[in-house]
């Protein structure tokens, strides 16, 4: 099965998928945590708002194979055009768990930081950012796997390299069990991806109950 | 000299009848006060409201001679039942963020006096019972507050506990002259600390049924 399997050629394609992915994740965690802390600090009216309520939660549900055909007439075919399908699908739901991580931090919490007069960016960042972090994770892990999936589509319609692009090559040259190599290779890495955030998780959040058990 | 002065209190958005009504008294400098009264009397109310945590439907929380209504400060720090401790710092992190400006030396000196020596990189989850609550009086001690609200701060722990704690903090307060609002439903925490009872009545709207000297 594996005869004309070019070992070189899977490796590079590996690389390309896993790299598109970094990008997009690593925007994705930027522009989504910023989003998310922003959003828990509007007014409680403006929180309440239907009208921004669906602004912000209506975009999420299109799948991001959906905005492809979108992101290749503005940007084109390229890396940048990839990083921006990852970012789609990683970044509602770091956006969304790191709003709701910071609506959950508990009155007694924002008490006692009021109580030390942290106040502003401040209270954001050492106070609601920490509490919220293990929400923000839970975020993480799911938007990594959505990235993962998400560029893989992305590289199988618009691709000039990378795993999903390799599917696409073997489908067209009718070489199934190099197609099959591809799956078997998404399937591990997007579960090393997802084991690497826990791991990462365990590293960055050794005070979480759920880490420390 | 900490005021409370008529201080009234109804749930936050009902219009109708108070909870608290027109509650006063004053707490001395290096003074101890329990603060006691029946389940659901108000009493916590009464702690956050002096913490500037909940706004009163009436009356001033008033320090030193500055109106400190629903402004939370350093001035007045509240310790709770369940002791609210950040779990992502360590515990001398906790001490030290609570100082503001970092002092290694007066940190390692506070944490000695709850008797934390030697559990500096422990996070809160780490600790026993006790030992978060002697990291909260710490971290309180180390934001050194005119007013320290103890609310039900003994509770919960077994009698050995409560009475090595109470020994702790007897130490800590001839070190520190702290100025304690003890609010508890146990008589031992009033006979082994407080200077004067202050007991609120069963009937609604809550006033203050009689004040009384302990020692």
């Amino acid at each position: 099965m594996l005869e004309n399997l070019d070992y070189t050629a899977a490796g590079v394609n590996c690389l390309y998928s896993l790299s598109r992915v970094g990008a997009g994740v690593v925007m994705a965690l930027v522009v989504g945590v910023a989003l998310g802390l922003g959003r828990s600090k509007l007014p409680p009216w403006l929180k309440r708002n239907r009208l921004l309520k669906f602004l912000l939660e209506a975009p999420k549900f299109p799948p991001p194979i959906a905005w492809i055909p979108f992101v290749i007439i503005w940007l084109g075919i390229g890396e940048f055009s990839a990083w921006i399908i990852v970012f789609i699908g990683a970044v509602s739901p770091i956006f969304t768990s790191t709003y709701e991580g910071a609506e959950a931090v508990s009155p007694a919490l924002r008490n006692c930081a009021r109580s030390l007069e942290v106040r502003g960016f401040h209270y954001l960042l050492r106070i609601i950012f920490p509490a919220a972090l293990p929400q923000i994770f839970t975020g993480v892990r799911v938007g990594v796997s959505m990235g993962w999936m998400s560029v893989i589509a992305a590289e199988m319609i618009s691709g000039q390299s990378g795993l999903g692009y390799s599917i696409q090559m073997n489908r067209l040259n009718m070489q199934y069990d190099l197609m099959t190599v591809d799956m078997v290779l998404i399937g591990i890495i997007g579960f090393l991806l997802h084991e690497a955030t826990v791991l990462l998780q365990r590293q960055i959040l050794p005070w979480h109950e759920g880490t420390l058990s | 000299m900490i005021e409370f002065r008529q201080i009234s209190h109804r749930y936050p958005g009902s219009a109708g009848d108070l909870i608290l009504r027109e509650i006063s008294f004053s707490i001395a400098p290096g003074e101890c006060v329990g603060l006691t009264g029946p389940s659901g009397c108000g009493k916590s109310t009464l702690a956050h409201i002096g913490a500037g945590h909940i706004t009163p439907a009436g009356g001033q929380v008033v320090v030193d001679g500055v109106d400190l209504t629903s402004r939370p400060s350093r001035q007045v720090f509240l310790i709770h039942q369940e002791p609210d401790l950040f779990p992502w710092q360590k515990v001398k992190k906790q001490v030290a963020f609570a100082m503001g400006q970092a002092e290694p030396g007066r940190v390692a000196a506070l944490l000695a006096l709850v008797k934390l020596s030697g559990f500096e990189d422990y996070y809160p989850r780490q600790l026993s019972g006790g030992m978060k609550k002697r990291l909260a009086l710490a971290r309180a001690l180390a934001v050194n507050p005119r007013l320290l609200v103890l609310d039900e701060s003994f509770s919960s722990l077994d009698s050995n506990l409560k009475y090595e704690l109470y020994e702790d903090l007897r130490r800590i307060w001839r070190e520190t002259a702290a100025t304690i609002l003890l609010i508890t439903h146990d008589s031992r925490d009033l006979e082994n600390l407080a200077h004067r009872e202050i007991r609120l009545s069963a009937d609604k709207p809550t006033t203050i049924k009689e004040i009384r000297q302990l020692k």
